[in-house]
């Protein structure tokens, strides 16, 4: 993709309301963002959160009540007709479930798509495009099958070879891993991403799988219309999946706990954490105690994020916090001291040790 | 392999087929009730001027009074010879009808009424009463020619004849025979008929006057005008008779039973409820189809096709139906009319006209009802589909 090309999506200030007799229910809040050449955006949110909305109005399948929605350098505010056709052609879309034509085999399915492209090809071209892209996403056995004859997770790929079939430069994906099991869900995922780099196209993929966040390039999440940046997004989400774990197996919480506040404290002593010991750790974790993967990954995860800021002041050497971050940390520590009347000596004392594996100026004054 | 409305349309329709054969049994359904219902409706008609079509004549001569042939009021017969007169007419015949009680020859106790129609043998305008001999065959005192699709219950008179069995019975307790049979066929009004000469008829109806005619037929020369010898003939003669050309007659014949009688009204309603039934069967199929795959559509929409070619695919959908459903429901219409003439000599008959007519209505029906049904996708964003 070279750098003159235009941004494929652009949105900006977008609102949209459902209106009902009854009530109006607002879905999206003045909403802004873009997707980058060859970029994968992966939109979540909880259901209601208006994900499905935004992707829907930029695939222009519904129309643009306020704001500005460019996709491949057209406006579609107030487009006609005409224009949202056009705009519908140019862009491959994936469905929640695959949308197939029942009465058409796989490989007319896909040529539905491949025939509505400027590109102008014979119909031998044509047939060889269609199997060439069903080979590519492992149905090459199946293109004169029935959708009826497939399995959710074979449909489905299908329904992508018939959106890459034009090679789009813009792919949007409407929750397309809904209806799959977490083995096809993953391939899928997988499979559209491997495409998609391979011919640079943009992608927008809306989800609430968490399982395939780590395909982006970059998460938006949407909460009651807004989008929220990842780290506000992912703290509410993850403290209250903490709170839960902790109100539903308060035991398992603890040990848990344990084991990453261990496991800090262990690390800590030399001041970081290498790959040898990274392994180790893992390894331990996995053979002598009794924690499934899943919950040797939070432990992990635990341990290194009370570690990351540490180790990236041991290795540069230069402070990854400003001053007046520093300040306020700092102050925020003296607060929460403060709050059961007067700083004790203790409690000084950790501030300062705090202060001082952080790397942050002492603050002799408060001493 | 590119796939074009029709392909697609095809596909649609044809990858169900339990779904299809109930499709097209129901379109097949709706052909037959109108077929049905236009078929007797045409057949009150038709029966009702079987006269009027099978008599040579060129005027007819008839009294005001006259509301239908079953029963026509008499006129002075010197109206008829008057006519006679003018430029262009080269011969007339005056037509004797009446109601006669004829005994069913096999079961002398049931008496029924006939339709008794007697002239002049010698006369033209009897072609329908077969050849000149039999014809001639009624000089003779007390005989009578016999419609052979009368209805049963005047006994079995055409077959005993052909059998070469000598049929006497009585009409108006007189004696008399048949000689001959000549086919005409049942109406609303007339149940069997018998042809005799003038001489026999007034035998049969002692208290007639030969003065007193029931029609008149007018046989103008080759080449004469109809509509100036006709106003000459109605300005000039009294107005105690109406002259009626050949449609004209058969217009008020026809007038009479759509307007004066509740036999017409009901075969129009029928008609029109056999129509209002079609419309609503089509309708309910094709708008459950097109409800049925509106995901599809609405899919088809939002990978980039239009309305435009949607609604190509519908109309394919629904005229492939129709010319599909239109086969076994014409068929089935030819079983229906051969059972009704069948059971009652009535002359339901298929005609190139109303087929095409049906068939244009069916598709008309089928195609209008598509994309009533698809009104709601042309609309819609295909989000609010999903």
């Amino acid at each position: 993709m070279s750098a003159e090309a235009p941004v494929p999506v652009v949105v900006e200030n977008v609102s949209y309301v459902y209106r009902t007799d009854v009530s109006d229910r607002q879905v999206l809040d003045d909403v802004s963002m873009q997707i980058a050449p060859g970029e994968i955006v992966i939109l979540t949110g909880p259901s209601g959160s208006g994900k499905t909305t935004l992707i829907t109005l930029i695939g222009a399948l519904r129309a643009v009540q306020s704001g500005s929605v460019q996709v491949l350098g057209r406006e579609i505010l107030n487009a006609g007709e005409r224009d949202r056709c056009r705009v519908r052609q140019q862009v491959g879309y994936i469905f929640q479930h695959h949308n197939l034509l029942d009465s058409l085999t796989v490989a007319q399915n896909v040529m539905m798509s491949l025939q509505l492209s400027q590109q102008k090809l014979s119909r031998k071209e044509q047939r060889q495009r269609v199997i060439e892209v069903l080979e590519r996403v492992g149905l090459g056995e199946h293109v004169d099958k029935h959708p009826r004859a497939l399995s959710g997770g074979q449909n489905q790929r299908a329904g992508i070879a018939r959106a890459l079939v034009t090679h789009p430069r813009l792919i949007l994906a409407d929750e397309p891993t809904a209806s799959l099991d977490k083995e096809s869900g993953r391939n899928v995922v997988d499979l559209i991403q491997e495409l998609c780099r391979e011919q640079g196209t943009s992608v927008a993929l809306v989800t609430h799988d968490n399982r395939i966040l780590d395909v982006a390039d970059n998460i938006m999440h949407l909460e009651d219309g807004k989008i929220q940046t990842v780290s506000e997004a992912m703290a509410t989400h993850s403290s209250r999946m903490l709170k839960l774990l902790n109100k539903h197996d308060p035991g398992a919480a603890q040990y848990l706990s344990a084991f990453a506040l261990a496991l800090t404290r262990v690390a800590m002593a030399d001041s970081g954490i290498d790959d040898a010991e990274r392994t180790m750790i893992r390894t331990v974790l996995n053979d002598s105690s009794k924690l499934s993967p899943g919950e040797v990954d939070l432990v992990m995860e635990l341990a290194l994020s009370q570690l990351r800021c540490r180790q990236q002041d041991g290795d540069g050497g230069s402070a990854v916090f400003s001053a007046d971050q520093a300040q306020h940390f700092l102050d925020s520590l003296y607060a929460v001291a403060a709050a059961d009347g007067e700083v004790s000596p203790e409690e000084r004392v950790e501030i300062q040790n705090i202060a001082r594996e952080l790397g942050f100026p002492v603050d002799s004054g408060r001493l | 392999m590119r796939l074009a409305p029709y392909k697609i349309a095809w596909l649609q329709i044809s990858h169900q087929k339990l779904r299809l054969l109930a499709a097209v049994l129901g379109v097949s359904f709706a052909v037959v009730l109108v077929f049905v219902q236009l078929g007797f409706q045409q057949a009150l008609y038709d029966s009702s001027v079987r006269w009027h079509t099978a008599l040579g004549y060129d005027l007819a001569l008839i009294s005001p009074k006259t509301t239908y042939i079953v029963n026509p009021p008499g006129f002075p017969r010197n109206r008829l010879y008057q006519a006679l007169g003018f430029p262009g007419v080269e011969s007339v015949t005056p037509v004797y009808i009446g109601i006669g009680n004829w005994r069913n020859p096999d079961d002398p106790v049931k008496v029924r009424n006939i339709y008794v129609m007697g002239f002049d043998p010698s006369a033209a305008g009897f072609r329908l009463a077969g050849d000149p001999n039999q014809v001639q065959k009624l000089r003779l005192p007390d005989r009578v020619l016999f419609d052979r699709f009368s209805r049963a219950e005047f006994g079995a008179v055409a077959r005993q004849f052909e059998a070469g069995e000598p049929v006497s019975t009585e009409i108006n307790d007189r004696d008399v025979t048949v000689v001959g049979l000549f086919e005409l066929g049942t109406s609303f009004g007339i149940d069997g008929s018998i042809i005799t000469s003038d001489l026999n008829f007034r035998r049969i109806f002692p208290d007639r006057q030969p003065s007193r005619i029931e029609l008149g037929l007018i046989h103008l020369q080759p080449g004469a005008d109809l509509q100036a010898t006709r106003e000459q003939i109605s300005s000039t003669i009294p107005g105690d008779v109406r002259v009626l050309t050949r449609d004209e007659f058969v217009q008020h014949e026809v007038d009479y039973w759509s307007n004066s009688t509740p036999i017409g009204y009901v075969f129009g309603l029928g008609v029109a409820m056999g129509l209002a039934v079609g419309v609503i069967v089509v309708y309910q199929i094709l708008f459950s189809d097109v409800q049925d795959h509106l995901r599809e559509y609405a899919t088809l929409k939002a990978m980039g096709y239009s309305n435009f070619f949607l609604s190509r695919v519908v109309l394919n959908e629904a005229v492939m139906l129709a010319l599909i459903g239109f086969v076994p429901g014409i068929l089935l219409s030819l079983l229906v009319y051969a059972q009704a003439t069948e059971a009652t000599n009535l002359p339901v008959e298929m005609t190139v006209e109303r087929a095409v007519l049906v068939m244009v209505l069916t598709i008309v029906m089928c195609a209008g009802s598509g994309l009533l049904a698809l009104r709601k996708l042309r609309s819609a964003d295909p989000a609010e589909v999903f």
